[in-house]
């Protein structure tokens, strides 16, 4: 069953200025409930302007949004409830940090929601666990955090509202090789124990490659592919073509193919390529 | 939404105004406003209207902006017109009801002070929409350099005006992103009474406090990197250069400036 749904969704940016540009070109897509979608794209690609329509921050200049079954667009009262039910992480969530200590910032969007300060307390500490933060942190002002926590807090701030599709826009931005792998394990985990929606937005096919099952490719406001992760590096050529790098097993089994080694073209992760190495070692009885 | 605000808004284009040198638009602009305040009777203040209009034609910037730059006045314009209706008392009175008298030449007055704002707006909205605000600041430097004499930190004002305006776009810029992220989970900040309004403005304000000091600390030190250490002995990178263009625009204005000077001295 779909979640997120757009018919030809169209987005200009400043219509009838010198400076009008054209976002999103009749995007026609479908997000399905419970799949972790990687979604990729040059830098103006259309990528972020997608992900605010889910939750209605933009309107669309023409075409339909429908989350949930509805289309809330034009009613005031669902674009809220939408706001709910569609979590929207942005890139440097941390400089959204406000409150006095992280336990009251994390419970900024459940009490928006106008929840009971018992399930308000339950989904802060959740939502703290989810994202592997201390309970001693809770305390802290989060100004006081590092820059990794600092960006677990905010990840938290929009768990704890407990959403039904989580969208995360390039949640690993700035981070270290070590913090990039600790965001992608948690957003893995979360997906492993709520079983929801999760988009998660990034230029890096390397960490999108680990996790999504399928992927949409953004190219000048267009759809350029949405298929699962074999499929979309298969026609790793293309991608570079459109300037998107492709993760480095690709590129070295597009170079062993070109070589004359008959090997298949959908390797994407280490883990696939180490598989189908050992297999056609065996074949040949070198191991 | 917060993008739409025209403060003073570069409106980019490649025509002779575009071009010519932005401390002779400055100067010209400040002429063009005493024109319009020396233009005694309805002629001379004609002059002036065509000026404008005429310029802004040269310019190829829609017509449509000079609306966009009329209506945050529009207030001021009328406060300033029934100001002069109700208050000036001297001329032939046209009627009174109870203690407000209105005379000709109070209605005068109001339709020259209207005309003359309306001008003046058009005018300098037309300096702001041909000239870049770093140019703009160059210029101001540059024709201020002589009070450096009297100790006047001239440089270090300009650098504190082309940074403040480097920074309004991206502190705009900052502004919606933290308000999209906070109206992401569910901040309502145009509903409820004054004080909830102001109370809903500070998950926007103080995330933006803390950031704006962040930038301010890090072009600190980006800037001490590179050796800055204030105005003395630094050169600039674009010379500004006088050319044919400002030599034309200079007379250009200057006819006009003398059209309304004769027309002046001859209706009466």
């Amino acid at each position: 069953m779909s979640v997120i749904q757009t018919q030809e969704l169209t987005y200009i940016y400043g219509e009838n200025t010198p400076f009008k540009k054209t976002a999103l070109d009749k995007v026609s897509i479908e997000i399905n409930d419970g799949e972790i979608v990687g979604i990729i794209g040059h830098t103006g690609s259309g990528k972020s302007t997608l992900i605010q329509h889910f939750n209605g921050l933009l309107k669309p200049s023409s075409g339909k949004v429908i989350v949930d079954g509805e289309d809330f667009i034009e009613d005031k009262e669902k674009l809220r409830t939408v706001r709910f039910k569609v979590g929207l992480v942005f890139q440097y969530p941390e400089y959204q940090l406000f409150e006095e200590t992280v336990y009251k910032d994390i419970g900024y969007g459940p009490k928006n929601m106008g929840l009971d300060e018992g399930e308000i307390d339950r989904r802060i500490h959740s939502a703290a666990k989810l994202v592997g933060l201390d309970e001693a942190l809770l305390e802290k002002s989060p100004f006081e955090l590092s820059g990794g926590q600092k960006r677990r807090a905010a990840i938290a701030g929009v768990m704890a509202m407990e959403p039904k599709v989580l969208i995360l826009d390039e949640p690993a931005s700035g981070l270290d090789p070590q913090g990039r792998d600790r965001i992608f394990e948690m957003i893995k985990s979360y997906h492993e124990q709520k079983k929801n929606a999760v988009l998660v937005v990034s230029h890096s096919m390397e960490d999108i490659a680990k996790i999504a099952d399928r992927i949409l490719v953004m190219n000048e406001g267009k759809v350029f592919c949405f298929d699962t992760p074999p499929k979309v590096f298969s026609r790793s050529e293309e991608l570079e073509q459109i300037g998107l790098s492709t993760p480095q097993v690709t590129r070295i089994f597009r170079k062993l193919n070109e070589m004359g080694y008959n090997l298949p073209q959908d390797v994407y992760t280490v883990k696939y390529a180490e598989k189908v190495l050992k297999e056609r070692l065996l074949e040949k009885g070198k191991v | 939404m917060l993008k739409d605000i025209t403060l003073g808004q570069y409106f980019p284009g490649d025509s002779v105004i575009h071009k010519m040198d932005a401390r002779v638009k400055l100067l010209l602009t400040i002429a063009f406003i005493i024109m319009l305040f020396a233009a005694k009777n309805m002629y001379s203040l004609l002059v002036g209207v065509v000026f404008a209009l005429l310029s802004f034609a040269i310019s190829k910037i829609p017509f449509s902006m000079i609306r966009t730059s009329l209506k945050p006045i529009v207030p001021i314009v009328i406060f300033t017109a029934l100001l002069n209706i109700l208050f000036v008392s001297t001329g032939e009175e046209l009627f009174s009801i109870w203690v407000i008298t209105i005379t000709d030449e109070g209605l005068d007055t109001a339709v020259y002070m209207v005309v003359r704002i309306v001008c003046l707006i058009i005018g300098s909205s037309l300096l702001t929409y041909t000239t870049s605000p770093i140019d703009l600041t160059d210029a101001i430097e540059r024709l201020l350099r002589p009070l450096k004499k009297i100790k006047v930190p001239v440089h270090e004002l300009a650098m504190m005006m082309t940074i403040a305006l480097r920074f309004i776009p991206t502190l705009i810029e900052e502004t919606d992103k933290i308000m999209s992220a906070q109206k992401a989970r569910g901040s309502e900040l145009d509903t409820g009474n004054l004080k909830q309004k102001v109370k809903s403005m500070l998950p926007i304000v103080i995330p933006l406090f803390v950031s704006s000091f962040r930038r301010a600390e890090e072009l600190a030190t980006a800037m001490e990197c590179r050796c800055y250490h204030g105005g003395e002995g630094r050169t600039k990178m674009k010379q500004l250069t006088l050319t044919y263009r400002d030599l034309s625009g200079s007379i250009y204005t200057a006819i006009f400036i003398a059209a309304v000077v004769a027309l002046n001295i001859i209706i009466k």
